[in-house]
């Protein structure tokens, strides 16, 4: 006989009796045992289910999830690459402001500078790096200040960012120097209220702008 | 009654949704394939889930939490587990949202995977604390983990199916009617309730084959 019909193979699924002509094609007929078989197997899955199998859990949930995700620390940054170009922008531009200010700042020491805000940097994951960040306002202009200690070796280098708490989006503000320090000017547009979170990554030379996620010390500058 | 609940849920959702009234929406629901919106809609949540914030997030929380609670829930036997697991894979897919890439599996699939993976770590941590019995391991109080899936994805597409097909596929599985014993208990053409048997199953099947993933 010809196949069986899509209809007549989801009713035989069901359980209702195939007639003795359909019986004997779906012996015979791989295509068509292969679809009933198919459709019989979801619906042997769907004949058991109870009132109560599918159920919402309770609020309390969702509560305790904002809270956590909410929370700045511990917070692993992705690689995004929507996020890529507007601050591969930012990053080149603040390139070029830093050779020329950290120039000037070891010229001019000690500039009388006063501290607006300062936290510890904590180590995250298998690091044992701490540290601070402090920013300082110098001559007018707000630095961010770090100094760190016990970084792990690397033959990559480590770079300074200013994270969302959230860490959704970031900004890169220039690497570290050999002495384990770095004092780094934030650009005027930004509001620290907005990217709170001082982080320090391991980056590796492979020319990719982007964070690499491998994050070594972190900390969150107080509102 | 078989699916009461179901349907309660489905109206809860809607009623959480806000904005409009939910008659109105009713009423705006295509009378062919209603299933046909809702997955557009998942289609949505699942492409701005990697890169949109809070609000997407508690969107996507909303559609498929039942999915995580229920399926942890069914293997762990305990409600207060299951909660702790649905946060637990919720966080992680918060932290994790930027590694989700639409195009290479469902959203759904993806949670599930996550949730086998927690599921996994509290039956490892419970058997650690469990004291040395004589207890065969068979019998370790919890159900086998593939089946907990397979049992909660097609009970949530079931509660999608919209109305006739899913009142007809109830009928059918539950009450074990033939399809010409529905056409009369719901007073269709028995060629409407033979297309809907098949779309529908068809539907669950493609559905479950997507979302139960590679695993």
């Amino acid at each position: 006989m010809a196949h069986c019909d899509p209809q007549t193979l989801s009713l035989i699924a069901i359980g209702e009796e195939p007639s003795a002509e359909e019986a004997l094609h779906l012996v015979t007929c791989d295509e068509c045992r292969r679809e009933w078989e198919s459709m019989r197997a979801v619906a042997d899955v769907a004949r058991d289910i109870d009132d109560d199998d599918l159920m919402a859990p309770p609020a309390h949930v969702w509560a305790a999830i904002s809270e956590e995700i909410a929370e700045p620390t511990n917070v692993v940054p992705m690689r995004s690459k929507r996020g890529f170009a507007p601050w591969l922008a930012v990053a080149a531009a603040i390139g070029l402001v830093v050779g020329g200010v950290t120039g000037a700042v070891v010229m001019s020491r000690p500039a009388p500078s006063t501290i607006v805000a300062s936290v510890p940097l904590e180590p995250l994951a298998d690091y044992s790096a701490t540290g601070n960040a402090s920013v300082e306002v110098v001559d007018g202009t707000e630095m961010l200040s770090v100094d760190v200690s016990d970084l792990p070796s690397t033959d990559g280098y480590f770079e300074v960012w200013l994270l969302a708490s959230d860490a959704s989006s970031m900004i890169a503000l220039g690497t570290l120097g050999p002495g384990e320090t770095a004092m780094l000017p934030l650009p005027a547009g930004i509001s620290l209220a907005d990217y709170p979170v001082v982080d320090i990554s391991v980056e590796p030379y492979d020319g990719d702008p982007t964070h690499s996620t491998d994050s070594v010390v972190r900390g969150t500058l107080p509102a | 009654m078989k699916g009461a609940s179901i349907v309660r849920l489905d109206m809860e959702r809607l009623a959480r949704r806000g904005g409009g009234p939910i008659m109105s929406m009713v009423e705006s629901v295509e009378p062919a394939d209603p299933a046909r919106d809702a997955d557009a809609a998942d289609a949505r949540l699942a492409a701005a889930f990697s890169t949109g914030g809070e609000p997407t997030f508690a969107a996507v929380y909303d559609r498929w939490s039942p999915l995580v609670y229920s399926t942890a829930r069914r293997v762990l036997r305990d409600p207060h587990e299951a909660a702790d697991v649905t946060q637990e894979v919720f966080v992680s897919a918060w932290r994790g949202r930027a590694t989700f890439d639409p195009a290479r599996g469902s959203l759904p699939g993806w949670l599930v995977t996550i949730t086998r993976r927690r599921v996994a770590d509290h039956l490892e941590r419970r058997s650690r604390q469990a004291e040395p019995t004589d207890t065969p391991p068979e019998d370790t109080g919890h159900a086998p983990v593939d089946e907990a899936v397979d049992r909660i994805l097609v009970a949530d597409e079931l509660a999608r199916l919209g109305e006739p097909p899913a009142t007809i596929l109830r009928l059918a599985f539950f009450d074990q009617l033939t399809h010409a014993e529905i056409a009369e208990r719901v007073q269709l053409p028995l060629g409407t309730v033979k297309s809907h048997i098949r779309r529908s199953l068809e539907r669950l099947r493609d559905r479950w084959e997507v979302d139960r993933g590679a695993l």
